[in-house]
C-alpha cells in the first residue's frame, strides 16, 4: 500500500472511531442521567 | 424585542449583506462555487456544505424538538460520518473523472437522457418543496414578533428572499458563508451558556441535565426494542439512526444537487474528501450541542414558569373566540401543576445536600414524573381546544419553544443577534437551494428538452427566471407548512420520500455494470411509485399493518430498485432473446 492510501485509510478509520467514541459517550451520558 | 435588539438584528443582516456583496464585487475567488471553476480549498467545502444545510429549521426548530422529544434525535445523525467515508471513497472520484456539473449529468453517460431526466425531476421536486418548508422557519419568527399573519410574512420572506438571490445574494452568501457560520456557532453558544447562566441558584449545568434527564429528555441512544420485539414505528432509535440515517445521507450528500454541487467545485479529489470527512467530524457534535440547547430550556422551564402554548400570537387568537373561557381553566390548571413541579424540584436539590435523602429523592423523583404526565394531558387538552377553536393554521408549538425562550429570556441585545442568526441560516440555505434548484433545471431540463445550445447570456437569463419560478413555487409550498409539526422532521420526512430512490438509481449505476437504461428508469418509477403509495397508505387510517418510521424508506427506496432493476433487466433479456430468435 503506497503512502498516501495508507493515510486516506487512516483518515476514513478515524472518522468512524470517532463516530464510535462518540456513541460511547452518549450511552454513558444517556446512564448517568437517566 | 427592545429597540436595542432591533439595532442589532439590523445591522449585522446589513453588515452580512454589504460585506458579502463587497466581496462578491472585488474577489473573483469563489466564482467556483457557481461557474464549476474548481478552485475550492477544502474548508470552504466544508462549510459551504454545512451551511447549505443548517437551515433555520436547524436552529429553530431543533432545540424545540429536544424539548418535546428529548435529545434522541441526535442518532439520526449517526450514519452520516460513514456516509461521508463512502461518499469519499465511491462517489467522489466518479463525478471528477467524469468531469460533470450536475449528478445527474452522470447519468445520461452511464444510463441514457430519460433517466437523467427523471432523476433530476426527483431532485427538484423534493428540493423544491422543501425549500417552501425552509421559508416558512424565518416566517415564524417574523409573525411572532411583528404580530403578522403567518400568510402575509410567508409572501413578504420569500419574496424578500427571492429578490435577495437573484440580484446576487447567493453570491454574496458564498462569500459570507464562512463568517455566517461562525457568527451562528457562537450565537448557539451564546444561547446554551445563557440557559445554565439563569438557572435558579444551586442548579447548574449537571443540575440541569439530572432535571432533563429525570423526565426522559437525556434519551440520547435508545435501542428501539421493547417486549414486542423491534419496533418499527420507533422514530429515531440507534438501528433506525446508523442504518436509515446512513442511506439518508449517503443519498443527500452523493446525489442532491444542492450538496454535489458544493464538492465538486473543490479544488481536486483530495480538497472534496477533505471538505467531506470534516463534515463528517463536525455533524454529529454540533448537532448534539444543538440538541442539548433545547434540553437545557427544558430544564430552565422546570424551575421558571412556562406557558402551555409557545405560540402566543395563536393563543392571543383564540381567546378571542368563545373558547376563552375554557382556555383560561385549562391555563390556571397547569400553573398549579407547574408551582406543585417547581415545588418539588426546589426539595430535590435541598434533599440532596442532605446525607441518607435518597428516598426522599426518590420519591419526590416519582412525583415529579407524574406532575409532568399531568401536565403534558392538560397541554394536549388544551392544544385540541385552541385547534377547534381556530381550525387554520399550526397546530403544533414545537417550533415556537426555542424562540419564546429567546425573546423572553434573554439580555437586551443578544435577542436581536440570535434572531439574526437564525434569519441568516436561512438566507444562506435557501438561496443555496433556489441557486441549485435553477442550475439542475437550466442544465438537466431546460437544456436537454431544447437541444440547444445557449450562450452565456441566455444562460444566465434563464438561471434569472427559473431561480424566480423556484422561488415562488417555493412560497407556494410555504403557505402548506402550517401543519406539518417540528419542521426539521417534516424537511426529513420529504426527503426519504424520494431519496432511497434517488440513490438506488446512483448505486446501481457504480456497482452493477449489466444494467442499461430501460430497466433502471422503469425500477426508479416504480420503486418511487411503491414508497409514496405505501407512506400515503401508512397513514391513512385503512391501513392496520406494521409501521415503518420515514427513515426506513432510504434503505426500502434503494432495495426496491435493486430488485426491479433484476426483474426488469430479466424481462428486457428475454424480450431481447425473443427478437434475437
Amino acid at each position: 500500500m503506497n503512502n498516501s492510501k495508507l493515510k486516506w485509510n487512516i483518515l476514513y478509520a478515524t472518522v468512524l472511531i470517532v463516530l464510535v467514541a462518540e456513541v460511547c459517550f452518549f450511552l454513558w451520558l444517556t446512564n448517568a442521567f437517566k | 424585542m427592545t429597540k436595542l435588539d432591533w439595532i442589532v438584528l439590523t445591522l449585522t443582516l446589513a453588515g452580512i449583506i454589504c460585506y458579502g456583496l463587497y466581496k462578491s464585487k472585488h474577489s473573483k475567488d469563489l466564482d467556483g462555487y457557481f461557474l464549476g471553476n474548481r478552485n475550492m480549498p477544502w474548508w470552504l467545502v466544508v462549510l459551504s456544505i454545512m451551511g447549505t444545510q443548517a437551515s433555520a429549521i436547524t436552529f429553530l426548530s431543533a432545540p424545540g424538538q429536544a424539548y418535546t422529544d428529548g435529545m434522541r434525535f441526535v442518532q439520526y445523525y449517526f450514519g452520516l460520518p460513514i456516509a461521508m467515508v463512502v461518499i469519499s471513497i465511491v462517489f467522489v472520484p466518479i463525478f471528477r473523472r467524469v468531469k460533470v456539473y450536475t449528478a445527474y449529468e452522470y447519468l445520461e453517460q452511464r444510463f441514457d437522457m430519460k433517466t437523467r431526466t427523471l432523476t433530476a425531476f426527483l431532485f427538484l421536486v423534493s428540493r423544491g418543496l422543501s425549500t417552501g418548508i425552509s421559508i416558512y422557519a424565518p416566517s415564524i419568527i417574523i409573525s411572532s414578533l411583528l404580530g403578522w399573519n403567518i400568510y402575509l410574512t410567508n409572501m413578504v420572506m420569500g419574496g424578500l428572499l427571492i429578490i435577495y438571490t437573484v440580484s446576487g445574494g447567493a453570491k454574496a452568501v458564498a462569500y459570507t458563508q464562512q463568517l455566517q457560520f461562525l457568527i451562528i456557532m457562537a450565537g448557539m453558544f451564546i444561547a446554551g451558556y445563557m440557559v445554565v447562566h439563569l438557572l435558579p441558584q444551586g442548579v447548574g449545568f449537571k443540575e440541569a441535565l439530572e432535571t432533563s434527564g429525570n423526565l426522559g429528555k437525556m434519551n440520547i441512544i435508545t435501542s428501539g426494542i421493547s417486549d414486542k420485539g423491534f419496533n418499527w414505528n420507533d422514530k429515531y432509535n440507534m438501528w433506525s439512526g446508523v442504518i436509515g440515517g446512513f442511506f439518508l445521507a449517503l443519498s443527500y450528500f452523493g446525489t442532491d444537487q444542492s450538496q454535489v454541487g458544493r464538492y465538486l467545485t473543490a479544488k481536486s479529489n483530495r480538497e472534496s474528501r477533505l471538505g467531506l470527512l470534516a463534515n463528517g467530524f463536525i455533524k454529529v457534535p454540533m448537532q448534539f450541542g444543538i440538541l442539548l440547547v433545547g434540553v437545557l430550556v427544558f430544564a430552565f422551564y422546570q424551575y421558571r414558569s412556562q406557558p402551555i402554548f409557545f405560540n402566543q400570537t395563536r393563543v392571543m387568537q383564540a381567546k378571542e373566540t368563545a373558547a376563552k373561557p375554557m382556555l383560561e381553566n385549562l391555563e390556571a390548571q397547569f400553573r398549579d401543576a407547574m408551582e406543585n413541579q417547581q415545588v418539588y424540584q426546589v426539595n430535590i436539590i435541598k434533599a440532596k445536600t442532605v446525607a441518607g435523602a435518597e428516598k426522599m429523592i426518590a420519591v419526590y423523583n416519582d412525583s415529579l414524573k407524574s406532575g409532568a404526565a399531568a401536565m403534558q394531558r392538560l397541554k394536549k387538552q388544551y392544544t385540541e381546544v385552541l385547534n377547534t377553536a381556530l381550525p387554520g393554521g399550526e397546530k403544533s408549538d414545537t417550533n415556537y419553544i426555542f424562540l419564546y425562550f429567546v425573546t423572553n429570556n434573554l439580555p437586551k441585545g443578544l435577542v436581536g443577534l440570535l434572531i439574526a442568526v437564525i434569519i441568516l441560516a436561512a438566507w444562506g440555505s435557501i438561496a443555496a437551494a433556489l441557486n441549485s434548484l435553477a442550475s439542475c433545471t437550466v442544465v438537466d431540463i431546460h437544456k436537454n428538452i431544447f437541444r440547444k445550445d445557449c450562450s452565456e447570456a441566455k444562460s444566465y437569463r434563464l438561471s434569472w427566471q427559473y431561480t424566480l419560478g423556484w422561488g415562488l413555487f417555493s412560497i407556494f409550498v410555504a403557505m402548506f407548512a402550517t401543519n406539518m409539526g417540528s419542521l426539521i422532521e417534516a424537511v426529513n420526512i420529504l426527503g426519504s420520500l424520494f431519496y432511497g430512490v434517488i440513490l438506488g438509481v446512483f448505486l446501481v449505476a457504480f456497482m452493477w455494470k449489466k444494467i442499461q437504461g430501460t430497466a433502471i428508469f422503469w425500477a426508479a418509477v416504480t420503486s418511487q411509485f411503491i414508497i409514496i403509495a405505501f407512506h400515503l397508505l401508512q397513514n391513512s387510517r385503512m391501513y392496520h399493518g406494521i409501521k415503518f418510521e420515514f427513515l426506513w424508506y432510504n434503505p426500502a427506496g434503494v432495495i426496491l430498485v435493486f430488485f426491479f432493476c433484476f426483474m426488469f433487466s430479466l424481462f428486457l433479456k428475454k424480450k431481447q432473446d425473443l427478437v434475437a430468435a
